[in-house]
């Protein structure tokens, strides 16, 4: 059984259409890299997974469950494009991870994510890096089945991105089936085994080494740089 | 100061003061963190209409105030899920709807505008024993929710998104939250009026996030923040002969004033140690 399953979505935001006709498979222990230009759809589709909108044509299924039926929250893991909503926000990393835990009723142990140093520091003073960490930390109490990464590495700088994605290898080593939402083609075509290119349709899915010249031609001359840019 | 106590509506007064700063500090940090600071004016005018419909039909003001507040704060969320409207915007509808409607019945029925305009400013120091009581109630409903459902409500504060996934069920807790709002904004008028409520919602919510370091100490600084200038300007109010209303709230933006000076001093204490251990 698929982890994840659509099967035609749609979706418009009024009368600009964000996803048209879209099918992609995940299936479990698969990384995969979803991406797409600025305004493909990407976190549209994201959105639409985890029944935050509802679609407008289409079928979605987590684990065999329609998406709009599905409560075993704690099978999902997510990070947000946008940590915090509120720059005031003055919990601790330690309150957040006490609140998830009485919420979710998870024990799992996150040591290795080495976030003690600022456990007691309010989220909102973390650097990107740090903020990614604890991000992830809340994700992973629950030990989900699934993790879900809606560009995290935005305002992050390169060593901490490296550190970041090595841990998210490491889950997937041990079966967590990821989706990495990016705008970044370096980081996908080094880090996933597959790879779902969509701009507002799919325009291409597969194994990541055999898909670099149909993401090349969504890209264009933005594929190079990027992939330059990685590369050093 | 014990004196005061001596007189039957200043031990009212008092307690009224200390059960509404409470409700009101605790749900305004959530208010602020939000972006929903101007809900509870938006309430507050709203039940403008509900006192006037309790005076038109012979009901307690207190109790049509709060059916009216509790039915707008649905009626905005209603707003922004179904008619996708923006929260400030559904605030304004709600806030004209409830305005003129109080226009409307003043209008209508002679007599009673002068007691109407009277829930503009509030009286704290005619505060009735079933009045006490309506507050007694909604300071429990407020800490009680408060209390159960805190790290609930603090994650869907932080996230509201990453709060769904984590299972909490937030548009049921949105539901609640927003009728508590209404609650506390409708006790609170009786004691500051329509047109202060704000400040007792925001006010010591914004100087606590100022000097606190954590969420929980956010809340308990907003509730003493609230309480020390509650029980002070009712204090002062008495001996100055001044309006309790006007007092409370001129102590609640010096309150916040002082926050403001004391986290600039001590930011700027803190980089000085920085560059004096040669650490910039």
């Amino acid at each position: 059984m698929p982890a994840i399953d659509i099967e035609n979505l749609s979706f418009s935001y009024g009368d600009k259409q964000a996803l048209k006709d879209v099918s992609i498979v995940v299936e479990e222990g698969d990384f995969t890299g979803l991406i797409g230009p600025n305004g493909s759809g990407k976190t549209t589709l994201i959105k639409n997974i985890l029944g935050f909108i509802e679609s407008e044509k289409g079928e979605i299924e987590i684990f065999g469950e329609k998406a709009m039926d599905f409560s075993d929250w704690n099978r999902i893991g997510y990070i947000p494009q946008h940590f915090e909503e509120d720059k005031q926000f003055p919990g601790t990393v330690r309150e957040l991870l006490e609140a998830n835990r009485s919420i979710t009723g998870s024990t799992e142990n996150i040591e290795s994510l080495d976030i003690d140093s600022f456990l007691d520091s309010k989220f909102k003073d973390l650097s990107g890096g740090q903020k990614q960490r604890a991000m992830l930390a809340l994700a992973l109490q629950k030990n989900p089945d699934i993790l879900i990464l809606d560009e995290p590495s935005l305002g992050v700088d390169v060593e901490a991105q490296e550190n970041f994605y090595n841990l998210i290898k490491e889950l997937n080593d041990q079966g967590t089936t990821i989706i990495l939402v990016t705008h970044d083609i370096g980081v996908v075509s080094e880090h996933t085994d597959k790879v779902i290119c969509i701009n507002n349709s799919v325009c291409c899915q597969g194994k990541t080494e055999n898909l670099s010249k149909h993401v090349e031609e969504v890209y264009g001359d933005n594929y190079r740089l990027f992939h330059h840019m990685h590369e050093h | 100061m014990l004196e005061l106590l001596n007189h039957g509506f200043m031990q009212k007064a008092f307690l009224a003061g200390i059960l509404i700063s409470a409700s009101t500090s605790l749900i305004g940090v959530y208010l602020i963190l939000r972006k929903l600071s101007m809900l509870g004016s938006g309430l507050a005018h709203a039940s403008f209409g509900g006192v006037a419909i309790g005076f038109l039909t012979g009901l307690n003001p207190f109790l049509t105030a709060l059916i009216f507040a509790g039915v707008s704060s649905l009626g905005i969320n209603k707003l922004v899920e179904e008619a996708k409207t923006y929260g400030d915007s559904a605030i304004a509808v709600i806030l004209s709807l409830g305005m003129a409607t109080a226009v409307l019945i003043i209008g209508y029925v002679d007599g009673f505008g002068a007691s109407l305009f009277s829930y503009l400013f509030g009286s704290i120091l005619s505060i009735s024993q079933q009045d006490l009581m309506v507050m007694t109630m909604v300071f429990m409903a407020i800490s009680g929710f408060i209390y159960k459902y805190y790290s609930q409500l603090m994650m869907t504060t932080f996230n509201h998104e990453f709060a769904k996934v984590q299972g909490i069920r937030t548009k049921k807790i949105e539901a609640a939250f927003t009728v508590l709002v209404a609650l506390s904004v409708v006790v609170s008028i009786r004691a500051v009026g329509i047109l202060l409520v704000t400040s007792l919602l925001v006010i010591p919510g914004l100087a606590a996030l100022q000097i606190s370091a954590s969420f929980k100490s956010t809340l308990l600084n907003s509730v003493v923040i609230s309480e020390v200038s509650m029980i002070a300007g009712i204090y002062l109010s008495y001996l100055l002969d001044l309006p309790p209303a006007g007092v409370i709230v001129t102590l609640m933006i010096v309150a916040l004033a002082g926050a403001i000076i004391y986290t600039k001093i001590k930011t700027q204490n803190n980089t000085l140690l920085v560059k004096n251990l040669g650490f910039d």
